[in-house]
């Protein structure tokens, strides 16, 4: 890859934290007791808060450290109250071996938090770049529909009647997005995911309501032939007679409620996305250094 | 008792200044979203205003195309680590600084200069350095 490429497309930051967060296990691992001790109340917090794989067993491992931690650097038990578990795995008097385990005990921890963050971290960054894939084809693609309409020798006024459908199913699209990032969190960093899904809104949902537009007389004219009786013939309308606004303007209506139909897809790409910058919410440090 | 100032300043974070490397293809992936819908919109206003056929594809392609390559061009000077998200790039150095702050066991602070050189910083003692020899300098021929 690139290594400039690697910025833009946002691998590279993401590498960059897991390597950042390697270097503070390590930091964490040769800190002082009473910063250990105080690191693990803060990793009890974050756990709190989190749905982190496992946490309670974490939760617990943190305990047992902090104290064998407290004990032997002689600091008030009140601080790092000690589990029943504690107490009957890990009794006092400890011993420096106990310290070196303890200490591990807290780099796990401090590793499983920041695995799990890393991860939600790449997932965000992974959707994004789908999402930009997607649109890339989806847009070529559409750019092949147009050349085909241009070679075609498609009318112009049908071509500029296409067009507005287009844009009605764009516009609604975005408006109903603006209902959408009300509810958005906003305060996490999403590696540009909300501006990919911005960009995918108008193209989406403007195919939609094309589709809609063209497939609508289509289908109607199929299960409501003209004609009388056994000889009823289906007359379905001509691509021109379609794509006429001043003919048919009541399909305009038809692409407003065709540009609503990716919405479902839409706001299921947004509830994946917010349940990932939760979850780094979720599991941030209590308090800034 | 040491009579100089300690000949081991704390390393700085400094910003590197981006590479000039413009990579046109890294632009044109990048911009490639919206590139592609910029190429298709002009070749259909150039058959709506009035160009029929090939000639309208070719025009839209040609005209196109040159917007993208314009918008490929532009986008390498965001593809840089402090440039291309600008705010992670800003948390990130924030974390660095306050890991300096303490002591650095010897198996992190390897790790910790190749993140640095990789975040497109130098940990250089350039700037507390020539204060340390303005320093001596003055220690040794004070002011009267």
């Amino acid at each position: 890859m690139n290594h400039s490429l690697e910025w833009a497309l946002g691998y590279g930051y993401v590498r960059l934290w897991e390597r950042l967060h390697r270097i503070e296990e390590e930091k964490l691992f040769a800190a002082s007791p009473d910063e250990l001790i105080a690191e693990a109340a803060r990793d009890t917090l974050r756990l709190q808060g989190s749905n982190v794989d496992n946490r309670d067993q974490l939760l617990d491992q943190l305990q047992r450290a902090a104290s064998v931690l407290a004990f032997n650097a002689g600091v008030s038990a009140g601080l790092v109250p000690a589990p029943p578990s504690a107490i009957a795995g890990l009794a006092p008097p400890f011993h420096p071996p106990d310290d070196v385990v303890a200490r591990r005990m807290i780099r796990q921890v401090r590793h499983a938090i920041n695995e799990y963050r890393d991860e939600r971290r790449l997932a965000l960054v992974r959707a994004r770049n789908q999402l930009l894939r997607t649109i890339v084809l989806t847009a070529l693609v559409t750019y092949q529909l147009i050349v085909l309409a241009v070679l075609a020798g498609a009318p112009r006024p049908a071509f500029t009647s296409a067009i507005a459908y287009l844009l009605i199913g764009a516009i609604v699209g975005l408006f109903n997005r603006l209902y959408l990032d009300a509810s958005a969190e906003t305060a996490v960093e999403d590696y540009g995911l909300a501006a990919a899904r911005l960009l995918h809104t108008p193209l989406l949902c403007g195919l939609a309501a094309l589709g809609g537009a063209l497939m609508v007389p289509l289908l109607s004219a199929q299960i409501t032939p003209t004609g009388e009786g056994s000889a009823a013939t289906i007359a379905a309308p001509t691509l021109g007679a379609i794509f006429d606004i001043s003919q048919r303007p009541f399909t305009l209506v038809l692409a407003a409620v065709f540009g609503l139909t990716p919405s479902a897809l839409i706001s299921r790409l947004q509830s994946e996305a917010e349940k990932y910058k939760s979850d780094l919410k979720n599991s941030e440090a209590p308090a800034a250094h | 008792m040491p009579t100089q100032p300690d000949a081991s300043p704390a390393p700085r974070i400094a910003v590197a200044k981006p590479g000039l490397r413009a990579n046109l293809m890294a632009g044109l992936i990048v911009t490639a979203p919206v590139g592609s819908i910029v190429v298709g919109v002009i070749t259909g206003a150039i058959f709506i205003l009035g160009v029929d056929g090939i000639r309208a594809v070719v025009a839209g392609l040609m005209l196109g195309g040159v917007a993208w390559l314009v918008m490929g061009v532009a986008a390498t000077s965001f593809l840089s680590v402090d440039r291309a998200n600008r705010s992670i790039h800003k948390e990130l150095m924030t974390r660095m600084e306050a890991m300096l702050a303490g002591p650095m066991p010897e198996a992190a602070e390897s790790q910790f200069l190749a993140l640095a050189q990789e975040m497109g910083v130098s940990l250089s003692s350039t700037e507390s350095e020539e204060e340390r020899l303005r320093l001596i300098n003055q220690l040794r021929n004070p002011p009267r």
